[in-house]
């Protein structure tokens, strides 16, 4: 084995019709799995003009190369299909233990067509694949009907279990797929994608051991990362108090240099993401009252409450995905809050209290974790949820949305309680829960175009919670990458820390240079953020951790690993190419369901327009336009359109799919 | 019938990542040890010894080798 099976599995959910496939080789050594994957096959399967939540899309549930092999921090699954949120590539990206229970089962993916005429579930183990009915776990949150399935199927390997919550039931556009107790593929609306197929969750039993070609290479490899990572600490001394004045501090710098990745371990040994809590408040990552405000509105009275300490010293124990050395997560103690409505949550993600703290301007952390285990249960993206909710208080700040209209709901900034409410009504879409359910772009689309203004999205994504106009490279991938919105590929700060340019022949290195120059469209630019795009699909197609990513390739060698797993001899210019192919082929199905790239351009906040009149991003614009054009330039597709070129399609061997495709 | 041998973990080496548990076939490992260092991480123990086949997998799947099958003790 080089660490994928080579084998996927193909449901028909209409006509119950389960059938296996075998891969060939040379798909894996032009597409790995995962990401790439996906792309390969659904880009195939799903014809043009497909209704995202009708039986023509197909769902998939990849697994990476590396997942399940000693290589370390390669834990990662995703979700796949064509996305009802922005009608392009939908992908969403998950950890926990459900990557490599896929590949247990001997797949290496899973993909569904059609849909159920009454709910069911797929069980699948070495042995056998077939679906079940699901009327039972129907109307259940994602932890309730995971411990139901899983205490159903458990003969001698406890299973793992990929669930909807109500939110994917209920076709919210918002919706993702959960696993392990509230983890979640969050992003594109997948789960509202597995809901319309009624298909409830897929159940994985399987025990076959997952091999590779050198699994003592790749051993000696996690052994001198392992020892590195134990040996990462925060001194005793450094407390989460002191990260908004470090914020402050890096907010006052004029230059940006290279930085060395491996600190951020540390940090997500003790804090995990939170880390960026109030750090992102003065640093001016953190969006601020629906991207129009700063920390002079959220000011130390506000985010001294979400304090990473705060959350940590609730942490019962932490919380790893499967494969991972550091372990970012953690299970956190709130029988106190909501009067013990639950017990405990996941460590809320520092996107979580981001979304629902600074976006919102909400300063209580006991509502935070609550809603982050409301929204987990459900299976709703809290990065949506809290970029609709920030839509709605301005809709009604703004008399949008009336007292009437909400149902009696002060929709105010920071009314914790009035928030929460909200949020249930979204999960139930219950009343003005309805209209706000399926995000922004499509609530504004029903209250009117004076409304559009404070709807914040790129190609109908609410963003992640770090700052375009702090970060423009942020900002260009936010615009560019084929499922908008997402703060996971790439940025300027990225670039400095991936230390691509050890690696790979053609990245420029990272040097010492002011910030000012990062809000030039340079042609450097196109090629730092096609360099971010690339690597990121190779991690994508591997399995890889976002995380280890930001370690840097001269701490976590990707290329290493998946050198030693394959024994391809493929040098890591050869595996970005493989990146550069993914991300056409996600941009080719883009252009093949009608996406016009220029129309998942940011929102006008996100890129400055106007430019913010306090805080650290005062005066910031980003030249969003220039930039999309050279990051197109450089990737071989249309400096104009975004359409890749024909001689780039056919220079990454994708002319035959092309052909068979459209 | 009980197995000749089962797991003996390493807490000097393990990094609790889990891939023990997770290839187990029979489900008899559990992350739930969290008092080994100060970060709650939880690292594996045999919680259900009787469950346990003595395949080694978890051996075999373990990336830094902290695991080694050795005789149960009666």
């Amino acid at each position: 084995m080089k660490g994928y099976v080579g084998k996927v599995l193909f449901v028909n959910l209409s006509s119950g019709e389960i059938r296996a496939e075998s891969v060939p080789d040379a798909v894996y050594e032009q597409y790995l799995a995962g990401v790439g994957l996906g792309a390969y096959f659904l880009y195939q399967h799903i014809p043009a003009g497909a209704d995202p939540l009708g039986p023509e899309n197909m769902l998939g549930l990849v697994s990476g190369l590396l997942t399940g092999t000693p290589g370390f921090m390669t834990g990662r699954w995703l979700a796949v299909c064509k996305s009802p949120l922005t009608g392009g590539w939908g992908d969403a990206n998950c950890g926990g233990t459900l990557a490599p229970a896929i590949k247990q089962c001997g797949y290496d993916a899973i993909f569904f067509t059609g849909a159920a005429a009454e709910p069911v579930y797929l069980y699948v183990d070495q042995r056998r694949a077939e679906l079940r009915p699901a009327n039972h776990v129907w109307g259940l949150d994602a932890v309730e009907a995971e411990q139901i399935l899983q205490k159903e199927n458990w003969k001698a390997k406890k299973p793992d279990v990929a669930v909807i919550g109500t939110a994917g039931e209920n076709l919210s556009l918002i919706a993702g797929i959960c696993n392990d107790g509230g983890r979640m593929a969050a992003r594109s609306g997948v789960g509202a994608v597995m809901g319309s197929k009624r298909l409830k969750a897929v159940v994985l039993a399987g025990v076959k051991p997952i091999g590779c070609q050198d699994p003592a290479t790749m051993k000696k490899y996690s052994k001198q990362l392992a020892a590195r990572v134990r040996k990462q600490n925060v001194p005793g001394l450094v407390r989460g108090g002191l990260f908004p004045l470090a914020g402050r501090m890096l907010s006052r710098m004029k230059k940006t240099a290279p930085l060395d990745g491996f600190m951020t371990v540390m940090l997500l040994k003790k804090w995990g993401s939170i880390m960026n809590n109030g750090m992102g408040a003065t640093s001016g990552d953190s969006p601020i009252k629906n991207w129009r405000g700063s920390v002079v509105d959220y000011d130390a009275s506000h985010y001294r409450n979400i304090n990473p300490d705060h959350i940590v010293r609730r942490e019962t124990r932490k919380y790893h995905c499967a494969g991972c050395a550091v372990g970012c997560g953690g299970i956190v103690d709130i029988r106190d809050i909501h009067g013990g409505e639950f017990t405990h949550t996941h460590k809320p993600e520092y996107e979580t209290c981001a979304s629902f703290g600074g976006l919102v301007m909400n300063k209580d952390l006991g509502t935070i974790l609550y809603i982050n285990e409301l929204l987990n249960r459900a299976g709703m993206d809290s990065i949506s949820a809290g970029g609709t909710v920030a839509f709605a208080i301005e809709c009604y700040e703004n008399g949008i949305l009336t007292p009437e209209m909400t149902g009696g709901l002060e929709l105010s900034w920071g009314n914790a309680a009035a928030i929460v409410e909200l949020v249930k009504r979204m999960i139930a879409r219950q009343g003005i829960g309805d209209l706000l359910a399926d995000g922004v772009k499509a609530a504004a689309a029903k209250l009117g175009s004076r409304s559009s203004a404070y709807a914040v999205h790129a190609g109908g994504q609410e963003p992640g919670m770090h700052d375009s106009r702090m970060d423009p490279l942020l900002g260009l991938h936010f615009s560019a990458d084929p499922t908008p919105g997402r703060h996971t590929i790439g940025s300027g700060q990225y670039y400095d820390i991936l230390h691509l340019w050890e690696k790979v022949s053609w990245a420029p290195p990272g040097l010492s240079h002011l910030k000012d120059e990062d809000y030039v469209a340079s042609e450097e630019a196109g090629v730092k953020s096609v360099a971010c795009s690339c690597y990121k699909e190779v991690l994508d197609g591997a399995g890889g951790c976002y995380y280890a990513m930001l370690m840097g390739v001269n701490n976590w060698d990707l290329f290493k690993y998946l050198e030693a797993a394959t024994g391809w001899g493929k040098t890591a210019d050869e595996y970005m190419e493989i990146g550069k192919r993914i991300q056409t082929l996600r941009q080719m199905f883009n252009i093949k369901q009608g996406i016009d790239p220029w129309q998942f351009k940011m929102s006008s906040r996100m890129i400055g327009e106007p430019p913010l009149q306090a805080g650290p991003l005062k005066g910031r614009t980003v030249p969003i336009d220039d930039l999309m054009r050279v990051h197109w330039k450089t990737f071989g597709w249309g400096e104009n359109t975004g359409i890749p070129t024909p001689e780039t399609v056919a220079g990454l061997g994708l002319d035959a799919l092309q052909a068979e495709g459209v | 019938m009980a197995a000749k041998q089962i797991p003996v973990f390493d807490y000097m080496i393990c990094v609790a990542c889990g891939l023990c548990d997770q290839a187990c076939p029979v489900s008899c490992l559990e992350l739930s040890k969290c008092d080994v260092d100060a970060y709650k991480k939880a690292y594996p123990v045999l919680a259900a010894e009787q469950r346990c086949i003595g395949c080694a997998i978890c051996e075999k799947a373990c990336p830094v080798e902290a695991i080694q099958m050795a005789d149960r003790v009666a």
